[in-house]
């Protein structure tokens, strides 16, 4: 009713300093220092860590372990943004080892989303999923080319990543399963900021990795977001990687729809793989 | 973020620029204000953007980040102080309209969170409970909020209003 008002209130504007692709550079390149400074600090405490693992008891699937059952004591207060952490100078990442995918990419991406779907009713059989993704309910996005040089935290090549919303329960969260190929995984959690929890994992394949719930963020509003992660590594050449975010509403805790030994035993599915 | 999804936010934000600067002039009232505004807007969302772009109203959510961009920018020290020109209180012949005048004062005059109400409201037609839950307040605070912007464009307009 008053909108023209305000717009003869507002004249003409002049022309916007807004530059959007300065803005998206700006953007990676922080992103890319956030996850730099993450792994760089995943590496250098690699060795300790490997000294101190322990191995998780594997529970059958349905079990309750609470997946943030610790006390986040680094979380951040709301209003406050997390730091992001230094960009490290000269640090070295170890290559991608897995072998070339043989797989035509339409194959193994059908595949691969069927498998995400069955790896995670498997564990949760009264899951439902986001609509609207086909069938599957899973988001699938993959890179199938060879990319030179890498880094750590960017997608790499053959890599089969599937995304949904995931209801168990009444309870949901944004899942992520990436597939991919062996590489500069994460080994341990020490240094990550914002770090809760963190288990190490041995598969009975002989799969390492751990599982741990780290805050990531936190808006200008009164609300926190807990993320966690689930490395496999070295399986047959490959890693699986599951990421599950649950928003924590104003004032109260995250209630994850599925517990860490649940994602545990998505990682775990042997249909995760780039070599059936 | 993957290559897609940032030519899905790259589209939407070149769509919404033009509209969350003149949004963003309301708050401010300063142009060069606005567009830092809209940037630490667009900053939020990239960062956000795997959950955000499924939501079911994405504007209201861009238009949240912007308020309150704003309002955390009146916080700052360097900000309490405004930097628009004073606004005359009488109109000089042959200048802008009565009706114009009158809400450009009514905006100087109003409290930051009283003019992000006005604003929300009024310029962006947001329900009240929209606006309450954008700002985080309850609905009756942006009623009795929004009252005195009510009657300032009511007496600007001369037109009937309804709450």
């Amino acid at each position: 009713m008053y909108h023209d008002l305000f717009e003869r209130v507002i004249g003409d504007a002049p022309a916007s300093t807004v530059d959007i692709e300065a803005l998206v550079c700006g953007q990676r390149r922080a992103a890319r220092r956030r996850i730099a400074g993450t792994v760089a600090a995943v590496v250098a405490t690699t060795g300790l860590l490997t000294a101190g693992a322990l191995t998780v008891g594997r529970p059958a699937p349905g079990g309750h372990t609470p997946l943030f059952g610790v006390p986040v004591a680094s979380a951040t207060a709301p209003g406050v943004s997390v730091t992001p952490p230094p960009t490290p100078g000269q640090t070295t990442y170890p290559p991608f080892v897995g072998p070339p995918v043989t797989e035509p990419s339409p194959a193994a991406r059908q595949r691969l989303e069927a498998a995400m779907r069955h790896a995670v009713l498997a564990v949760a059989p009264g899951a439902s999923f986001r609509t609207g993704n086909g069938a599957s309910g899973f988001d699938m996005r993959h890179v199938d080319q060879p990319i030179a040089g890498t880094p750590p935290g960017n997608i790499p090549s053959f890599t089969y990543s599937g995304t949904t919303v995931v209801r168990v329960a009444g309870r949901q969260g944004n899942l992520t399963i990436m597939v991919a190929r062996a590489g500069p995984f994460r080994e341990g959690c020490a240094g990550v900021p914002g770090i809760a929890t963190c288990e190490p994992v041995t598969g009975p394949r002989g799969e390492t990795g751990f599982v741990m719930s780290q805050v990531l963020s936190v808006s200008d509003r009164p609300e926190a977001q807990y993320h966690l992660w689930l490395d496999r590594g070295a399986v047959d050449a490959g890693t699986v990687t599951v990421d599950l975010t649950v928003d924590a509403p104003a004032g109260g805790q995250p209630d994850p729809p599925l517990t860490a030994d649940q994602l545990v035993h998505i990682a775990e599915d042997p249909a995760l793989t780039l070599y059936p | 973020m993957l290559r897609a999804d940032e030519d899905e936010y790259r589209q939407f934000v070149v769509a919404r620029l033009e509209p969350l600067r003149r949004m963003a002039f309301l708050l401010c009232r300063n142009w060069h204000t606005a567009d830092d505004l809209v940037s630490i807007t667009f900053g939020k969302l990239y960062r956000r953007w795997g959950r955000a772009r499924d939501m079911e109203n994405l504007d209201a959510y861009v238009r949240a980040i912007l308020t309150h961009a704003w309002l955390d920018e009146r916080r700052r020290p360097w900000r309490r102080e405004d930097a628009t020109d004073p606004v005359p209180e009488s109109v000089a012949p042959g200048g802008e309209p009565p009706d114009v005048a009158m809400l450009r004062r009514l905006l100087a005059a109003v409290p930051p969170r009283q003019r992000a109400v006005i604003v929300l409201r009024f310029y962006c037609d947001l329900s009240v409970a929209q606006t309450a839950d954008i700002l985080g307040i309850s609905e009756g605070a942006v009623k009795s909020q929004a009252a005195r912007g009510l009657e300032a464009l009511r007496q600007a307009t001369a037109q009937p209003v309804e709450e």
